[in-house]
């Protein structure tokens, strides 16, 4: 006994185990095989190199494999023994036989770390009938899931209850190619180890399968070098028979351009909240000042003093005015975010030409006076939007002179900076100031409050160079002030 | 004593306001800010604003409007609600253009303001002004107090 007692090491109690007929095996966490007594190698004709870290031998079937992930996560869930009283388990021929089977976890340091299963083979032929007729409903009901997955048009991945992906569609195939991974590695893969670095779902997989809430998350999935594209994935768990979960589903919803629409929308209703209440300000202003000149007008006609009425009538006529400007903005403003019209030729000297004309005939004090030095006489744009902008651009330079110039001298240069057209408007006026560069063209920003403006005159020009695909910025703050339009497409003859 | 400190950018609106309450002839002297940046270093020189007028600094009334840069009348009446009583008006009137909902219950949570007008100011209203918030109104020569 003494002898016996200093033998018992690895290869004595392995002995032991390899007497018995009963199948006997150990398996780490996600259903690895660790280790097989003779009786199990023998059934599945594997020897201990071969068997260690896979889930299950080759021949078996593939919805029974299922069932085993589900029971041994059981184990490591619930960290006790459980009773399977019957379940199939296929030999190395490809024959099927019954057994009954108890699965305990093994601790370490109070933690399960592995489990030992032990299976003895079923002779009730009763059992045997009831238990192949279940096995059935199972496969089938496992089947028509994965049906449900191929037939759906959004991405679907299906996974086991030890996360091993199971199945997926073509559309998740087609996600899984352009990320550079093989489809065919991906079968019976570990989640973690393959599609969990780019699509990081496993606390959502897990909290699924759990039977809690299904998880959701939003993930960012870049595609080569197109833009990354943004999915909602949601996870749920898929119920077998039994009643349990048998594995997760992820499905893929492609919410790029819903969430890019939303935020747009969000930004506008922004924006038109805003513009809402600084247009009735606005608009509001000077007719609350009219009003009451009107009435001062009145009161001091009963007065009997009617030198002071012209003054104060020549307030509302102004105040009107005012207003009848800032309603041509508004209406100008309106038809710049409206969509493209067709691209004509422009003659750049010919539109600066008229565009000075009128304004000189608005205003014939302000001594305005417009050159062109054209490097490109001519370009193709809508000539609607150009038109605005030079004009706001050259009314600017009459609103923002500089009272100590003896004229408003306005230069317009054009230029072809490689795909580019390049207009510059320039002016001796009093330029724009430091602090208000950065605001310039944003909604009722307004240069100076002893300047007559609307505040929207560059909050248009810009967003007319915005709708034609280019840009509007300050190229010099003063002396000159320097506006540059750049558009797209440099297709204008040289001059 | 009865004088008035008129806030606001616009200075069409100033000057008419400026008149529509001299016209009732109960008001001292109009003081004017064009924004209430300017309207709280006023409060904040009140050694200086004492010297220039003994008896009518501060102001008994402010007219704040709402709209105006560097800082608008939320921002005033903010500012104002850190200084000492004695050093700021008694009552503020805002007199704004804007009849929009949100800024009326923007003013609602302040408890300095004692009114909330909108634009213009007629007669009628600084007459009511006058009596409601002046002790004594200031009597003056029966052409309504005109300049």
């Amino acid at each position: 006994m003494a002898d016996a007692l200093v033998e018992r090491n690895a290869d004595w109690f392995a002995e032991v185990l390899d007497a018995m007929d009963d199948l006997v095996l150990v398996k780490g966490p996600s259903s690895r095989l660790l280790w097989a007594n003779r009786a199990f190698r023998e059934y599945y004709g594997l020897d201990n190199e071969t068997l260690r870290s896979i889930i299950d031998g080759p021949q078996s079937d593939p919805d029974d494999t299922l069932q085993y992930v589900r029971d041994d996560r059981r184990v490591f869930v619930e960290r006790r023994c459980i009773d399977v009283p019957c379940e199939p388990v296929t030999r190395h021929d490809g024959e099927t036989g019954l057994f009954h089977t108890v699965k305990c976890p093994i601790y370490e340091n109070g933690e399960v770390v592995r489990q030992v299963g032990v299976s003895r083979a079923h002779v009730d032929p009763e059992q045997q009938d009831r238990w192949a007729h279940r096995r059935e409903l199972a496969r089938r009901s496992t089947h028509e899931v994965r049906a449900l997955v191929y037939s759906l048009p959004s991405p679907v991945v299906m996974l086991d209850a030890a996360h091993r992906v199971i199945m997926w569609n073509d559309a998740f195939g087609e996600i899984v190619e352009r990320q550079g991974s093989c489809g065919d590695e991906l079968l019976h893969a570990d989640y973690a180890e393959t599609l969990n670095d780019w699509l990081p779902i496993l606390d959502e997989l897990e909290s699924a399968l759990h039977g809690h809430t299904p998880g959701t998350r939003r993930v960012e999935i870049g595609v080569g070098t197109d833009s990354p594209r943004l999915y909602n994935v949601d996870c749920r768990a898929w119920i077998d028979t039994s009643g349990a979960a048998g594995g997760t589903l992820a499905v893929l919803s492609d919410v790029t351009t819903l969430v890019a629409t939303e935020r747009r929308l969000l930004e506008s209703n922004e924006e038109l909240a805003q513009f809402n209440y600084r247009v009735s300000h606005d608009i509001v202003a000077p007719i609350s000042t009219a009003r009451g000149f009107l009435a001062l007008a009145n009161e001091v006609l009963e007065d009997g003093d009617r030198e002071e009425v012209p003054k104060l009538l020549g307030v509302v006529e102004h105040q009107l005015s005012a207003l009848t400007a800032l309603v041509s903005d508004l209406a100008e403003l309106a038809r710049a975010g409206m969509d493209e019209r067709k691209a004509e030729t422009v003659s750049l000297r010919k539109m600066v030409s008229t565009i000075e004309a009128d304004h000189t005939a608005e205003r014939p004090s302000a001594a305005l006076s417009v050159v062109t030095e054209l490097g490109l006489a001519e370009v193709r744009t809508d000539p609607v939007r150009i038109r605005q902008m030079l004009s706001n651009l050259i009314g600017n330079a009459i609103k923002f002179r500089d009272p100590s110039e003896e004229e408003v001298r306005v230069v317009v240069t054009s230029r072809r900076e490689g795909d580019t057209s390049v207009i510059e408007v320039s002016d001796n006026g009093v330029g724009v100031p430091l602090e208000f560069e950065a605001r310039a063209f944003e909604m009722f920003t307004r240069g100076s409050t002893g300047v007559a403006g609307t505040g929207l005159g560059l909050y248009i020009a810009k967003k007319h160079a915005d709708r034609l695909g280019g840009t509007l910025s300050i190229a010099h703050r003063a002396k000159p002030t320097v506006f540059r339009i750049s558009l797209p497409g440099a297709s204008g003859a040289a001059s | 004593m009865n004088d008035v400190l008129i806030v606001d950018d616009n200075p069409l609106d100033v000057a008419l306001h400026e008149r529509v309450l001299q016209r009732t002839g109960m008001f001292g002297r109009i003081w004017h800010a064009s924004n209430g940046l300017e309207a709280i270093d006023m409060f904040c020189r009140h050694e200086q604003g004492r010297a220039d007028a003994p008896e009518g600094f501060p102001p008994l009334i402010v007219l704040l409007d709402l709209n105006m840069p560097l800082l608008d009348g939320f921002g005033f009446l903010e500012r104002c609600a850190a200084l000492p009583k004695g050093v700021r008006s008694r009552v503020i009137i805002v007199l704004s253009s804007s009849s929009a909902k949100l800024d009326r219950e923007r003013i609602a949570d302040s408890e300095m303001v004692a009114e909330y007008l909108v634009k213009p100011l007629s007669s009628a209203v600084a007459d009511k002004i006058a009596r409601s918030f002046i002790d004594d109104p200031v009597s003056r020569s029966g052409d309504g107090g005109r300049e």
